[in-house]
This record gives structure tokens, sequence and C-alpha cells, in this order.
């Protein structure tokens, strides 16, 4: 009853989020729900049956699914860190110049986030081309390569990785631009009475105070890492010999390869299972230091 | 921060860090550059080494083949309508939503709040298959339909305007509602002009989001004439018996102009929006 | 406050009606072909009532003999053909949809599941044969008309039968064989280590001294072979059986037969070539359009494909994207001592849909049968250096001795089978790339890829 008369006072709330929570239902929660389902079914392409754990059996005895998880580790550990890094580095040295550096440097690492990753991974398989690439041609005049960029399983995921940083760098760039905006100077300014050097003030001021930011960024792009599709798409195909193999590419390729809808549900359940904990971990850690 | 009160050793670390900032920002702008050249080169010059710098011979023979020979501008239109829509829908639902979600308190709004929250972690493609069979259940495969509606909802969209809305003085608020506005009238004449920033800064996520949706885009349009723009330029430059180069430089292009404009002309959103995500809350 | 709610229903409402407004209207626009409505609705009494088919089709003819202006483009001809028939039958509507070779594949299935399957479905037998066991085909022996089949060539529509029940008009079938570069042995004056077309046999070891001939470390890749993805493995395959290695026993699809002694010596042999730089660079992810570029600009000499390749060189040379002048020459895949391995054919065919309108599948079967006629049959010949698959057509490039050849070859050597109708076809036929190209970057022994290979393809053919 109290509960009741509580619903009813807020009903103007359940108003506002009605619009986006009967989307949110209808094109994401049950097909979510029924993807759960079906990775307990042999879903043919005419009929669906009850085969209880078999998908996830399948899986397990399946080698291919073994590297596609490892693999997809070591693409969200490699590249959410060096991502981070890298950004913090740009934002750092680009901070203080003019105004005019400022925008383009901004600009300069925020456009391959706006070219769509179809266009630049159609360029980038250009560039890495083995025989008429440019950036052969660029070793080859420093006296190097030439590498088979994509011609390796480990040099490929490597590839891939790099490609992917340089597709997703622009977002946290800004947000750590903007956010030593927001330090106040006469912190640098007390530090520096006290004698402290450049690196101290970046370990005792700066990083402290960005932590928010750096916990957005990092839960941002662990999300944006999980799916990544088009680069492996379009530039490897998930070889060679399953080297870049992905769970998100292998889910497609299952589902729409080999009509296999049962299993390629079972691995976005595994895939649900991988991304929840590590948002339970990263959530963990914003928790003590941000509300939500 | 001062220049004139650093050492020695930090100034030429910091001239190193701007070099170093430099190579990285050229890896970034150098695939651009090779695709507006490339674009421009005739075939046989695109697959010769040593690769031209420049186009030596300029053909816009290219840019013709894309658009005479194909639906090009259709794809375009396609792609914009499709973002344009979603990311309306997406504006309203996602500041009616943040707003109770913000400055409200009823019950269940945890619960509510985080199985949204939580659903934004998981990669889209989780839902692929079952999408794609309510979609065709709703007849919507090959329509703008279908390529907007599953968007229209965005919980990346609702959180940041939750973050946002939190930082509304309640008392402005409340303000209003002594003076007897209704809850449609505080929230169109108060709110809203005070979240303009964030709906400008969430538009442009959520436009950039759906645009290059290209896993959905891929699976639920087969008709040449529904294609979006990445998924026809990325099916034409994988064509049949051989990569023209060119052709597929050609149509990266005109799917990059159409961003960079709309990037350009809201740069200052861009800007201001990412810091909203990472306000305190 | 009511008040306000009601606008805001009234809002919401709007929002949601605009939006599957616009759902709607573009869904009538391009008329869904499942959509009974429209046979309904067939307005004057004296006129047939309305059918519309719609027709998905692979990517194959462009640029048709006399009529290069109106066929730039895959799809262009097969919408040509569609007006044709639209202008004989005005009451019949056809959407004619090109998906990419690499698309086909993922679409199909999915439209399937979700019930949006075109009528008719022009495609590979690979890939028709997967969608007659799961039973969503029309079984044609019971709409074709007998004259029309008894037009056939009696192999073809064996092929095409599974269970008893004929699940696609068979169109046209290629046959691919080795491929050379003639240009690339002519330059260095070695023309003599070649086999001709009048003897067009030779054997692994006749190959391996021409290749290794014409080979220049970095510059020239004399051999290449396809294994960047499970498309065109018919390459790989004639390497295995020109070794003597099976890819099933008989006909027998419950296990895979490649894992053998010959089967062994033909992936050392390729892994061997690997070693020696003469496969290109990056081989395990070079597709066929580099492949193809390597071969025009007289880097690659060795390659298998079909009669379809000279079209593709044809049109390369017109757009300026070859240099030299490559000459193409086609003869039998090289095969070791004692081994007589045969060629494989692939043909495409007319997959109809279940249909439940008898008067619809009427119209959708006699425009099969039109896309069918002799005319055609001849059209695809020599447009795509396709095999006829109707007697009425004849030989129709009885003239081009490559087709010659290649009828030679079948002939005398007879037919390979990649298992194009097995049950698992195409869950089979995506594991064995990735071994290939685990043993050539020296991640697995070419034993070791073997019986892995052979290990997932039986749990998959258990199933």
């Amino acid at each position: 009853m109290q509960l009741m008369k509580r619903i009813l006072e807020a009903r103007s709330a359940y108003f506002f989020i009605l619009p986006a929570y009967f989307f949110f239902v209808v094109f994401t929660l049950l097909p979510l729900l029924q993807g759960l389902q079906f990775s307990f079914y042999d879903v043919k392409l005419t009929s669906r049956t009850w085969v209880g754990l078999d998908n996830f059996i399948g899986l397990y005895q399946d080698p291919v699914f073994w590297k596609a998880l490892t693999n997809t580790v070591v693409l969200v550990v490699g590249i959410v860190p060096a991502a981070m890094a890298i950004s913090l580095f740009i934002a750092v040295i680009v901070y203080p110049l003019g105004r005019g550096l400022q925008t383009f440097f901004r600009m300069a690492f925020y456009m391959p986030i706006v070219a769509s990753g179809v266009a630049l991974s159609l360029v980038w398989l250009w560039i890495l081309n083995p025989t008429y690439g440019l950036l052969n041609y660029v070793l080859g005049l420093l006296g190097a390569g030439p590498v088979a960029w994509l011609g390796t399983p480990n040099m490929a995921l490597l590839t891939v990785d790099m490609v992917v940083i340089t597709m997703i760098v622009g977002q946290p760039v800004i947000l750590y631009i903007a956010a030593l905006g927001g330090i106040p100077r006469d912190l640098y300014e007390s530090a520096m009475i006290d004698g402290a050097g450049a690196w101290r003030q970046f370990r005792s001021i700066t990083l402290p105070l960005l932590k928010p930011t750096t916990l957005f960024v990092l839960v941002t792009q662990t999300i944006g890492v999980f799916q990544v599709f088009v680069v492996i798409h379009l530039m490897t195909g998930g070889g060679p010999a399953h080297g870049t193999q992905t769970i998100v590419y292998r889910m497609y390729q299952t589902g729409f390869d080999f009509f296999n809808f049962g299993t390629a549900s079972a691995l976005g359940v595994v895939l649900i299972l991988l991304v929840s904990v590590v948002a339970w971990a990263q959530f963990k850690w914003l928790g003590q230091e941000t509300e939500y | 921060m001062d220049n004139l009160q650093r050492t020695p050793a930090e100034r030429i670390a910091g001239g190193l860090g701007l070099l170093i900032v430099c190579l990285l920002a050229a890896v970034q702008l150098m695939p651009l550059y090779w695709m507006l050249t490339g674009s421009l080169k005739v075939l046989t010059d695109t697959i010769e080494i040593p690769p031209d710098w420049f186009p030596t011979t300029i053909t816009w023979d290219n840019y013709k083949q894309l658009l005479l020979d194909n639906p090009t501008l259709r794809w375009l239109w396609n792609s914009l309508f499709m973002a344009l829509a979603a990311t309306l829908g997406t504006l309203v639902t996602s500041s009616l939503a943040g707003y109770a979600f913000g400055k409200k308190s009823f019950p269940g709004k945890n619960l509510l709040f985080w199985t949204m929250l939580i659903t934004m972690m998981l990669p889209n493609q989780v839902m692929l298959i079952p999408l794609y069979l309510l979609i065709a259940k709703l007849g919507w495969v090959n329509t703008y339909a279908g390529l907007i509606m599953p968007f229209i909802a965005y919980p990346f969209g609702v959180f940041l305007m939750k973050q946002f809305m939190q930082s509304i003085p309640s008392e402005l608020l409340d303000a209003a509602k002594m003076d007897g506005a209704g809850e449609l009238r505080i929230f169109s004449s108060i709110v809203v002009p005070i979240a303009l920033p964030a709906i400008g800064s969430i538009g442009i996520f959520a436009f950039v989001a759906v645009w290059n949706e290209y896993l959905w885009q891929l699976v639920v349009i087969d008709r040449d004439i529904m294609l979006t723009l990445p998924v026809a330029i990325a099916k034409l430059a994988k064509g049949v018996a051989s990569l023209n180069l060119g052709l597929a430089m050609a149509g990266a292009t005109v799917a990059f102009i159409p961003m960079l404009i709309f990037f350009l002309a809201f740069q200052r959103f861009f800007i201001k929006g990412v810091m909203v995500g990472s306000l305190k809350g | 406050m009511a008040m306000h709610y009601r606008k805001a229903m009234a809002l919401l409402l709007m929002v949601l009606l605009v939006c599957t407004a616009c759902g709607a209207n573009t869904n009538d626009g391009n008329g869904s072909g499942t959509s009974p409505g429209g046979a309904a609705s067939g307005g004057e009494s004296d006129e047939l009532p309305e059918v519309e088919i719609t027709y998905w089709t692979d990517p194959r003819f462009k640029l048709i003999e006399g009529m290069e202006e109106q066929t730039p483009n895959n799809g262009d001809f097969e919408k040509w053909q569609a007006e044709q028939f639209m202008a004989q039958y005005p009451h019949v509507k056809i959407d004619v949809q090109v998906v990419t070779f690499e698309d086909m594949p993922k679409k199909v299935p999915a439209s399937i599941a979700a019930g949006t399957q075109p009528d008719i479905l022009r495609d590979y037998l690979g890939r028709t044969s997967q969608y007659a066991y799961q039973g969503v085909l029309e079984n044609l022996e019971e709409s074709v008309s007998e004259e029309e089949l008894a037009d056939y060539h009696q192999d073809y529509l064996d092929m095409y039968t599974i269970d008893g029940h004929l699940h696609a008009l068979p169109a046209y079938a290629w046959t691919a064989t080795m491929m050379l570069n003639r240009e690339m042995w002519a330059e260095r004056d070695a023309l003599d280590l070649l086999p001709t077309r009048e003897d067009p046999y030779w054997t692994i070891e006749e190959f391996d001294t021409a290749i290794r001939a014409v080979a220049e470390p970095g510059k020239v890749f004399p051999y290449a072979v396809h294994i960047s993805n499970s498309q065109s493995d018919n390459g790989i395959l004639e390497l295995f059986w020109g070794f003597g290695a099976k890819l099933y026993a008989d006909g027998d699809y419950s296990k895979i037969a490649l894992n053998s002694p010959e089967g062994a010596a033909a992936m050392e042999y390729l892994v061997q070539l690997n070693k020696d730089g003469l496969l290109p660079p990056s081989i395990s992810t070079t597709g066929p359009t580099d492949i193809n570029n390597l071969i025009w600009s007289g880097q690659v000499g060795a390659y298998v494909d079909t009669l379809y390749a000279k079209t593709k060189l044809a049109d390369a040379r017109a757009e300026g994207k070859t240099l030299g002048e490559p000459e193409l020459l086609f003869v039998s895949h090289p095969s070791a001592a004692g081994v007589t391995s045969g060629v494989p054919v692939g043909p495409t065919g007319y997959a109809v849909f279940k249909q439940d309108d008898d008067y619809k599948r009427e119209w959708v079967v006699k425009f099969v049968e039109f896309l069918n006629s002799t005319e055609y049959q001849e059209m695809y010949a020599i447009n795509a250096g396709q095999f006829p698959v109707k007697k009425s057509a004849g030989v129709p490039l009885s003239d081009d001795p490559d087709f010659v050849v290649m009828q030679q070859l079948i002939e005398e050597r007879g037919l390979e089978d990649m298992g194009l109708t097995s049950p698992k076809y195409a869950e089979v036929r995506e594991l064995l790339y990735p071994e290939v190209q685990a043993a050539l970057l020296g991640m697995k022994t070419p034993e070791q890829a073997l019986a892995d290979y052979e290990k997932a393809a039986n749990r998959v053919l258990a199933q």
C-alpha cells in the first residue's frame, strides 16, 4: 500500500522514462533474453530443439573458441591501457600549447573517429599491403622490412591492435585536455613554491585529479574494444590461422557462415559473462570514487 | 606549467614530447591523406612501387564511376536519414529519461537505471540474431524502420543525460513547481534550455554511433537501393574480380565528407559534450 | 496535471506514429515479395492477376558482349533479363537483387530464419544444397515441365537431386584447372618447360622445374593458391587431388579422407614451396583480388582458375589494370606419379523457395525456365566461360581452345568430389583453410594441421 502510494506520487517520473524504456525493452532487453534462451537450443533455420548445455560443451571442445577468447582478452588488455596512456600523454603535451595548435591536435586525433571504421579499414588495408603498401615502402627506405603486417597470427593481432588504437584515442584526448583545463592553477603554483618539478606535479596533482576522467575513459574504451568488429571483418577475417579471431567475430561467423544460431548465442552468453566480470570490477573501483 | 619556470631538462623532455605527438598526429592523418589522394589516382598508380606521394595524373574517373554507375547519393541519403532520425529519437527518449533518473526519486529507480546501464556494457552483437528475427517479424527488413528503431533507445545517452541533469540545481525546479508549473512545462521551459549543451553533444555521439553501426546495417539491408553508405562502400571495395583501390578510396572519401562537415559544424558541442559524461555525479 | 499527461501521451504517440509511418512507407515502396496482397488486387478483369517475384542472384555477368554500354556492373544483365520477361508478361513484377559472394551465405540463411527469403535464388550448388537439407525449397521435378527437363544433361540433374528431389534447376557450371601466364615463361625462353594444349598433362616434378625457372626472389612468386578464406577452395583441393588424396572416400560424407599419406605429401610440398619463396608473401591473407592483380602484373604465373579468368583479364586490360601482355594457358593440374586426378565442376542453379500460392509458383517457375532458355545458356557460356547444362546449347565455345582443353580434361580424367552436396558442406569448408594457413606459417607441422582438420571436420560431420 505504502509502495502503491509512492508509485502513484511519482507517476510523472515513470512517464518520463516510458519512451526510452519502451524502445529499450522491445529492441534491446527482449532480444537479449531471447539470445540467452537460444543458447540452450539447436536453432535450425525453421525449427528449434532444446539441447541443454550442448552448445556450451561444443564450445569447450572447440580450439578456435579458446583462441577467440584469448584474443579478445589480449585485445582488451593490449589496447585499453595503451590507448589511455597514449591519450593522456598527448593531452599533457598539447594542453599548454596555444589555442590554435590545441585545436589542430584535437582535430587530428579525433578525425579517425569521424571517418568511419569502414573507410579507415580499407585505407589501412592498402597502406599495409605487403607488396604495394606505403608502410613497407617507407620501411624499405629506412632499410628495414618488408613486414607481413597481416601475414602471421601474432603480427596480425598486433597490427589490429595498433589500427584500433589509432581509431579510438580521439575521445580520451579531448576528454583529458578538457579535464586538464579544470584543474585549478593555484595548485601547481603552490607546488612550484614547494619546489616540486614537472614530474612530481604530474604525479601528485594532475594524475589524481584526472582520476574521474580516467575511470570514465576506462569504462567506455573497454566497452568499445569488446565490440571491435569492422576492423577484423574487413582487414583480417579473423585470420590468418584464427590469429585475429575474437568472440564477436566468431559469433558472427558461427551465426551467419554456419547458420548455427544456437552456438552463436552461446558465444554471446560467454561474451556477456566476460564483459560483466570486467564491468563489475571496474564499477567497483568506480563506486569508491564517484557516486552514480 | 609556465615555460619560464621549467628546468632545461624538462624543456627538452617537453620538446621531445611535442615531437612524438607530431609523429602520432601524422600517423592519424596519414590514412586520410592517402584516402583523399588515392581517390584521385588512376588504377595503375595505386599499386605502383614506389608509390606517388601526390597523384601524378589526377583523375576524376573514380568519382564519376562511383556517382554515375552506382546509386551513391541514395546510399548517402539512407545513411543520413537513418542517423538523423535515430538521433532525434534518442534525444527525445534520453532527455526525458535522463531527467527522471537524474532529478526524481521513485520506487524501482535504481533497478530500472542499472538494468539499462548493464546492457550498455554488453556488445550489441549479442542481440544481433534475435533482433534480426524480431525486425523480420515486424516486416522491417530492408526498411528505414529496421535501421532506425533499434537505436531509438540509447542507454549511453540516458546515462550521460542523467549525469548532466544531476547538475541542475533542484531549487530552480522547486521554484517553478511553487509557481504552479506542470511537470512537462518545467521540463520544456526550464530543463531543456539548461540541457541544450548536453543535448547537442549526446546528439553528436548518437549520430556517430548509429552511422557506424556497421554489422546491423549489413544484416538488416540487402536491397541495393536501401544500403547505407559504409556497407555499400565496403561491398564495392571488396567487389568481385579485382580490387579497384581508387574507387574504394573515392567511396571512403564520400563516406567521410558528410561526417567531416558534421564534425566541423558542431565541433564546439563535441568538445563540451565529451565532458558531460565524466562530470562527477 | 492530468492535462499535461494527456499532452505527453499525445506527444509520445506522435513520435511512435511518425517512426512507424516512415517504416511502413518504405516497406510499401519496396514491396516485400512475400506479401500476398499484391496478387489479389488484380484490377481489370481480363488481365491476369499481378505477381511479384523477388530474385536474388550472385554477381557473375557484366560487360555482356554486344551490350557493354547497358551492363557495366554486376546485376545489370540480370535486371535486363527480368525486364525482358516483364515486357512479355506485364502482370509480373520482378525485383532483382545482387548479393555479393561474401554476403550470400550470410543473408540467405538469415532471411530464411526470418521468413523474408526471396522467391528465386541463383547460387552455387554448395549453397543451394544446404537450403535443400533445411527443407525450404520447392521440389522442382513437380513443377518444371518434362520437355524442359529432357533437354538437360542427366549428370547435372543427378548432381542436383537430393533425397530424390530436384532441389534447384542447374543453370551453368564452371570447371577449374591450372592456369598459366604463358608470357612469363616466354620472356625467359622457358616455354618448353610447360605442357601444351595438345598434351596438357604434366607431373609435379615437371611443374616444380617450371615454376622454379621463372622465380625471382621478392619479385616473381610463380605459384599462388588461394587460402585466405573458404572461397575458391577448389584450388587447394586440386593440389591434394594431384597428389592422389581425396576429400571424401567414394561419396561417403560421414567422414573426411584427406588425412592420408598422399594428403600429407601435398601439404608438405606446399609448405616447402612457401619456404622457398615460390608463393607470394603473406599468401595466407592474400585474397583472390590481390592474386588477380599479381597475375595481371606478371608476378604470379600459375594459379588454379576457371575460364572466367579470361573475361576478368579482358576487363582488366580494358580498365588499364595490366602490366605487360599476360597470356593465359589452361592445362591439367600437375599430378604425382601414378595419379590421374580429375577436375571439379561447380554448378550454379536456380533454387525456388517454397511457395504457398500455386498461381505464383507457376510464374516463378516460368521465369526460371525463361532464364535458362537456350539463348541465355549460350550467353552464359560466352560471357563467363561457363559450361552449358542443356543439350540444345551445344558447345557454344567450340572455337575456344581453352574450352576444348577443359572439355577434354573432363572427358579423359573425370570429375573430382568437393562434397558440394554433403549436408555439412558450408561448415566443413570453413575448416580447411585455417589449418593450411597454420601449416604455412609454421605453427603446426603439415601432419598436425591435417590431423586437426580431420578431427574438427569429423566432429561437424558427426553432428
